[in-house]
């Protein structure tokens, strides 16, 4: 027989979670298509941000953070992502997640990912193609509001989802 | 305790959730040893699934809740052991197999388990060519599951838990949305296990599939057993409350008294015909009820459809339905049914050919017209509810096109019983509840034209005779109705009229009696005439002594 | 064939390469190195789809950079973006996810990790399939989902059955999952990644010729 570090029912736990991972990630990725939409030149893809504050709620930061990369990884591997996905979701996934683990409530979720798409991901991004900038520094806020109208859109209605699911007795949070 | 049981389970007892008034199941002594093929039923919501989620640990660990009493696998106390430690041991198929094959190929789907279990790698490989062999997927190897047709799923889904070298595989209804030939092909493995040494448990509500195979059969009435036994002795004088429905061959060799019972219709061919105790036994076949002189409501011409470049998925269809007539389409997995019904509402359009609807052309007409008179349900009901009560779930529809009629939907309350349902959320319903309000849902735009895909896939007998009895109030009331199916027995006590189909062609057109007679024509759409008509047919004919 | 790790490694030193390069024609030179791979590898018509989706995001950093910088800096920032995205496409499009997620537990990632990458690429067309199936399943009733902003009110009838149906198989498949003993430590693997002589070979050529030119070259 082999032996387990993990009781039964923590197994079990962990299988769940996975299982969740995995269906969030097919939702991600599978979704994007049927809910881009333009906003002004900058095309908006509120689902990842739609994915991020469910991931953080129900599996918490670190699973958020994997379910983020897992879709920015399958994103480019379907070569309909870009490198920028990886920063682009990661960072506001673990803030939704530490956010909502601290207050506990899924407005907070929302807060985070909103301040870490909308608001670091766009210094990381940059940092990222800072070495082509010369050491010249460029408007940041000027990146801003094309993160910005998708992030708050996808995070409002993860916000609305869960509250309709939990309403509907579906999940438990 | 019997010595080579490989479950037992001691007055157990199980509730969900601390505050269930009632256990699930309550004080259930059962042993289950490799020699059983076990068929357990019995109502839905009885208990099944709940009791076969016992067997390999996912209650409690998986499920939580309070679980009392002793259960033990293979000599292990279930409530120290992990899933991970039984899987191997009792090896489970649920009830949905799309959910159940997660990797890129078929051989990765069977060697997944193997790699669970921490085999070495050549080991691997002989046990997944041998489970391959054994249910003769060889063709499917490098296949990707989701791709797979529902039956070749079943058999991959089998061949990754045979590759496990399971004492106990426990199926949850494999057979639901199966059609016959498929249903043959898992039950001759079934048998082939059986006689292998593997004990074999299976859940199923249509008992004339898996009572001639059953060693035994377990029934659970509201959490309890209510009989273990020989599953024909148990049929011979049945509970009305259990809700069975005991396979006509049964039914016959009880009324006249028979020892030992028959176990299929081939046991009664020799003996001398009472065709009058068929008629007396099975509920009358519905008479054909058209109103002469009537115009069509649905009128199908020439109708050819097909996707991409393709074979053509429908070819030269032609049908014609009146008000009042109840038609069943019948034929195997991927005839091309469901395909049909979509083009019906304009979901998919033809190449060729028109569908005129209450004397309109369909054409290209919006699908939200169309939806004003041909009212379908779908297969799966989940794919619609979205409101939090069913009766703003029934009026939604209605609203959304501007029909309303608040009488009718009372009505339809009525109708389908869901009165009491009224204020519950629709997704919290058991199967066949749901399916009444996905019906009555979509009838409550006053559709010219009902049609229902698979109404009674997975549905246990008391969802099929109200069922019936639903549909021909409507039909007495001049409603038209469509009603897609494989399930052969419950089509011909229900429509008067036949629409045969393979391979997206129409091979007949009529009486069920007259299109079942036919054997070549059957054989060619993969389907097997009933019971009730192959034995009256024998008697008859004076064939029942070869 | 080269092992999926020593792809990732290279992919890095190119990457490392792109970023730390400065003069304009080196930038161009990488660039062109990278569309002649992706040629070879027959990935051209899939490179040109990409590319048009990530027009609009170069020209719009660049011309930011431009408009707070010169015209210079807007180019190179512009080029650089390009080219060192380029460097992961080519990446993703010479590995299958399920290659790289296995090859990495060899390597002490987490069985999980990868088993979330390998699964969810077969769930991906089981959702769409899903939510086809609920578009259909209500427009049956007159309820139409078409994208844009006119139908947005009706989205609770995709979302909705979609979610909840989501939900309920993570919940199956977590169950089917355990009943195929995924909880059970002590996993073995089929097929073995073993790292060669070559891919050693390889990192340490690819590696030690991004350091060169970074070091006498680039900058
Ligand atoms: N996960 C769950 N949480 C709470 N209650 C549940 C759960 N699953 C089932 N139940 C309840 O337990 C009871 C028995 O359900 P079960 O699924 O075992 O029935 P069944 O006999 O398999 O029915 P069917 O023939 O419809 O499959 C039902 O009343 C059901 O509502
Ligand atoms: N859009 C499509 N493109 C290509 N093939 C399709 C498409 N839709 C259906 N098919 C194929 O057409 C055939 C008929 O499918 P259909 O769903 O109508 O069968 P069915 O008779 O309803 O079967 P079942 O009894 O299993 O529900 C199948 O082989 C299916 O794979
Ligand atoms: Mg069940
Ligand atoms: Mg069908």
């Amino acid at each position: 027989m082999t032996t387990n570090s993990m009781s039964p029912a923590q197994s079990a736990q962990n299988s769940r979670k996975t299982a969740y991972a995995v269906v969030l990630v097919a939702i991600g990725v599978a979704l994007a298509p049927y809910t881009s939409f333009p906003i002004g030149i900058a095309k908006v893809n509120p689902t990842q941000h739609f994915v991020n504050v469910l991931a953080a709620v129900l599996l918490g930061p670190w699973w958020a953070v994997l379910t983020a990369a897992v879709i920015a990884v399958l994103r480019n591997a379907m070569g309909v992502g870009t490198l920028l996905a990886f920063p682009g979701g990661m960072i506001g996934a673990f803030l939704a997640g530490i956010a909502f683990r601290l207050v506990g409530r899924t407005w907070a979720a929302a807060a985070g990912e909103i301040l870490g798409t909308g608001g670091i991901a766009p210094v990381v991004s940059a940092l990222l193609v800072a070495p082509f900038l010369m050491g010249k520094a460029i408007p940041l806020l000027a990146l801003l509001p094309s993160f910005l109208g998708s992030t708050v859109a996808g995070a409002l209605l993860g916000v609305l989802a869960l509250r309709l699911l939990r309403r509907a007795d579906i999940i438990q949070f | 305790m019997i010595d080579n049981a490989i479950i037992t389970a001691r007055n157990l007892s199980y509730r969900y959730r601390n505050e269930d008034p009632r256990p699930i199941l309550d004080g259930i002594d059962l042993d289950i040893t490799a020699g059983d093929y076990l068929l357990i039923t019995g109502r839905s919501g009885s208990g099944k699934s709940t009791l076969c989620r016992i067997f390999n640990g996912l209650i409690p660990h998986f499920y939580g809740g309070v679980l009392e009493g002793d259960v033990f696998v293979d000599g292990l106390p279930i409530r120290q052991t992990s899933v991970a430690a039984l899987f191997d041991r009792v090896a489970m198929a649920f009830q949905n197999p799309d959910t159940q094959l997660f990797c890129r190929s078929v051989e990765q789907e069977i060697v997944f388990g193997l790699e669970s279990l921490g085999i070495e790698r050549r080991a691997i490989e002989a046990r997944l060519a041998s489970a391959i062999e054994a249910v003769g997927i060889g063709a499917l190897r490098q296949r990707a599951p989701q791709d797979l047709s529902g039956g070749e799923k079943h058999l991959v889904l089998i061949a990754a838990l045979l590759a496990l070298r399971p004492r106990v595989l426990v199926l949850d209804e494999p057979f639901a949305n199966l059609d016959p030939g498929n249903v043959r092909r898992i039950r001759g493995l079934l048998r082939e296990l059986h006689a292998g040494g593997c004990g074999i448990v299976v859940c199923e509500h249509r008992l004339s599939r898996a009572v001639p195979d059953a060693t035994r059969m377990v029934v659970i009435h509201q959490g309890c057993i209510a009989a273990d036994g020989d599953p024909h002795q148990i049929l011979a004088h049945p509970d009305d409350t259990w809700g069975l429905e005991p396979p006509l061959a049964t039914r016959l060799g009880a009324a006249l008294g028979l020892n030992p019972l028959p176990r299929t219709i081939e046991d009664l061919r020799p003996i001398s015909p009472r065709t009058d105790l068929i008629d007396g036994l099975s509920p009358p076949l519905p008479p054909k009820m058209v109103q002469p002189g009537l115009p069509p409501v649905l009128a199908v011409n020439h109708l050819s459809s097909r996707a991409a470049a393709r074979a053509p998925l429908l070819k030269d269809i032609h049908l014609t339905l009146h008000p009042g007539e109840c038609l069943a389409i019948v034929g195997s997995n991927g005839a091309g049914k469901t395909t049909l019904l979509r083009h019906l509402l304009g979901l998919q359009r033809p190449d060729k050919g028109s569908i005129r609807i209450d004397g309109h052309e369909i054409g290209k007409m919006p699908v939200s017209d169309v939806a004003k008179t041909v009212g379908l349900a779908f297969q799966n009901p989940d794919n619609q509810f979205f409101r939090f009560t069913v009766e703003q779930e029934i009026r939604v529809g209605p609203e959304a096109i501007g029909h309303l009629d608040a009488e009718w939907i009372a009505e339809l309350m009525t109708l389908f019983q869901l009165t009491p349902y009224r204020s519950k959320a629709p997704y919290r319903l058991s199967g066949g509840e749901k399916k009444r309000v996905a019906f009555a849902s979509a009838l409550a735009a006053r559709p010219k034209v009902l049609a229902l895909d698979e109404p009674t896939a997975g549905q246990d007998f008391d969802f099929r005779r109200n069922l019936r009895t639903f549909l021909q109030r409507l039909q007495t009331r001049g409603q038209a109705i469509i009603i897609v199916t494989h399930d052969l027995t419950f089509a011909e006590r229900t429509a008067g009229r036949w629409l045969l189909m393979a391979e997206g062609r129409l091979l007949a057109d009529g009486r069920p009696d007259a299109i079942m007679a036919d054997p070549a024509l059957m054989s060619r759409a993969g389907l097997e005439a009933t019971d009730r008509f192959l034995l009256k047919q024998w008697w008859q004919t004076g064939d029942h002594h070869a | 064939m080269l092992d999926p790790r020593t792809k990732l490694l290279l992919a890095l030193a190119c990457g490392t390469l792109v970023a730390l390069t400065r003069k304009q024609g080196w930038l161009l030179g990488e660039w062109a190195v990278l569309v002649i791979a992706i040629v070879a590898m027959g990935q051209l018509k899939a490179y040109l789809r990409w590319l048009i989706m990530l027009i609009p995001m170069t020209l719009f950093f660049g011309g930011i950079t431009w408009w707070t910088a010169d015209r210079i800096t807007g180019q190179a920032a512009a080029l650089g973006l390009m080219a060192i995205t380029t460097v992961f496409f080519v990446f993703f499009a010479s590995i299958e996810p399920e290659d790289l997620g296995n090859s990495l537990v060899q390597s002490g990632l987490p069985f999980p990790v990868a088993f979330v990458m390998t699964a969810a690429l077969q769930f991906v067309p089981v959702v769409s399939r899903k939510a086809r199936a609920v578009v259909e399943a209500q427009q049956a009733r007159g309820i139409v989902l078409k994208p844009g902003w006119r139908s947005l009110r009706n989205y609770p009838a995709l979302l909705v059955p979609l979610l909840i149906q989501a939900f309920q198989t993570a919940e199956s498949l977590a169950e089917a999952m355990e009943a195929r003993g995924f909880g059970r430590s002590g996993r073995s693997f089929r097929k073995a990644y073993r790292m060669g002589g070559l891919d050693w070979l390889v990192i340490a050529g690819g590696w030690g010729l991004v350091v060169v030119l970074i070091l006498y070259g680039v900058r």
